[in-house]
């Protein structure tokens, strides 16, 4: 044994048991959420039915004021990237940020839904009548649930929405490094070997038969 | 420990699922710019016969089966045409069957392969939609895995709060990914 004055020798295992627990607890608000949030979409509606259905989701009115934007002609198709930088700029005039999608349903209006994990503002431009209507909308609970599941990616300009999407990657990867060390744990368990390989095995034979059958 | 051997692939699907969603964009990339190419396999007269007023989904349900490939699908109908597209949700390849009434032509074209969008595709697969024992089996494996999940999160604290010499450090792994997580719920 070591004694008060020589380190301790820092093992492999001891690292590898270490990062299991101290990532496991630093993520478990994002794994508790990614199980919590797939059952909305295992059974789509269970939030919703909780809840009472979709009573009281209005769109308030928040603004309906003048507004002029060249949104291109009107018969030229709008890439993605053109989209964006209109969405971006009907956001900013109108005092707005963050992570949004844009679509341009026909030719003269442009219509921009910024969101969060709980509202959404709609911003619809309608050129020909040069004005810009903005309503927002709390939410319920399953859209509520299925935001905070899907919403990952890099295609939002803000880097909140980056920091974001890269804690997804980082939990991601500590599902990989809990299997792995799980596995490694599991193996210098010589009494569980048996019991353990059978359940693993028996794991990847039905998964393999699901890739089959289904 | 068992419950978590037993669910490695479906584990490990997800998580290498979620990187590859989360970085589609870069990945299509690598594969000119779509996940999600076809590649013709048959093209030609289909000889089945549909009852007057058979719904789309007898229609499919047909179709596939003259061609050996019951299972998961969605189908639309275009007005324009009257034209059937079936989608089989066949894990590994799907397919896309389109039949045209006025010719009675069958097309049938193979999703060409990528790890990306099987991935992807598994992920995705979830609910009770759809009829037969191994979509109503998976539907129940996923919920499995979210009962899995909420075991691990529980017995997991347990089992942390059990090792006195991990408490402070781990409290405060614990503390600081509960504020990172509040924070970015506000913010964002």
């Amino acid at each position: 044994m070591a004694g008060r004055g020589e380190r301790r020798r820092i093992s492999f295992g001891f690292v590898t048991r270490r990062t299991h627990v101290y990532l496991a607890l630093a993520l478990l608000p994002w794994t508790a959420m990614y199980g919590l949030t797939a059952v909305s979409y295992s059974h789509t509606g269970a939030f919703s039915r909780l809840e009472g259905g979709t009573k009281g989701r209005e769109w308030t009115l928040r603004f309906d004021r003048p507004y002029a934007l060249s949104l291109g002609a009107p018969e030229s198709p709008s890439e993605e990237a053109e989209l964006r930088r209109l969405g971006e700029r009907v956001l900013a005039d109108a005092g707005l940020g963050g992570a949004f999608g844009v679509s341009r349903p026909e030719p003269d209006r442009l219509v921009v839904s910024r969101y969060d994990f709980r509202s959404t503002t709609r911003l619809t431009y309608d050129a020909t009548a040069g004005r810009l209507v903005a309503e927002d909308r709390r939410a319920g609970l399953d859209p509520f649930m299925r935001r905070l599941h899907a919403r990952a990616g890099f295609a939002q300009s803000s880097p909140l929405d980056d920091a974001w999407a890269l804690l997804v990657d980082l939990v991601a990867l500590g599902f990989l490094i809990w299997l792995a060390s799980g596995i490694y744990m599991w193996a210098r368990l010589r009494r569980c070997r048996l019991s353990g390989s059978l359940a693993l095995g028996g794991g990847l034979v039905t998964f393999l038969v699901f890739l089959l059958a289904l | 420990m068992y419950a978590a051997l037993v669910l490695t692939p479906w584990i490990a699907t997800y998580a290498l699922s979620t990187l590859a969603m989360n970085h589609r964009e870069r990945l299509a990339s690598w594969y000119g710019g779509e996940l999600e190419t076809w590649q013709l396999e048959r093209d030609g007269p289909f000889a089945g016969s549909f009852r007057a007023g058979a719904g789309r989904r007898q229609v499919a349900g047909l179709i596939l089966s003259e061609l050996g490939l019951e299972g998961a699908h969605e189908v639309s109908e275009r007005e324009e045409d009257g034209s059937f597209t079936i989608l089989r949700q066949d894990p590994i390849t799907p397919r896309r069957i389109t039949y045209l009434p006025a010719t009675r032509t069958l097309r049938v074209e193979r999703q060409v392969f990528r790890t990306p969008a099987l991935l992807e595709r598994l992920h995705r697969r979830r609910g009770f939609r759809e009829p037969g024992l191994w979509n109503t089996a998976w539907g129940l494996s996923v919920d499995v895995i979210i009962l899995g999940i909420a075991v691990w999160v529980v017995t997991g604290l347990w089992m942390w709060w059990e090792m006195k010499n991990l408490r402070r450090w781990g409290a405060v792994c614990l503390a600081g990914g509960a504020g990172l997580f509040t924070f970015f719920l506000v913010v964002i």
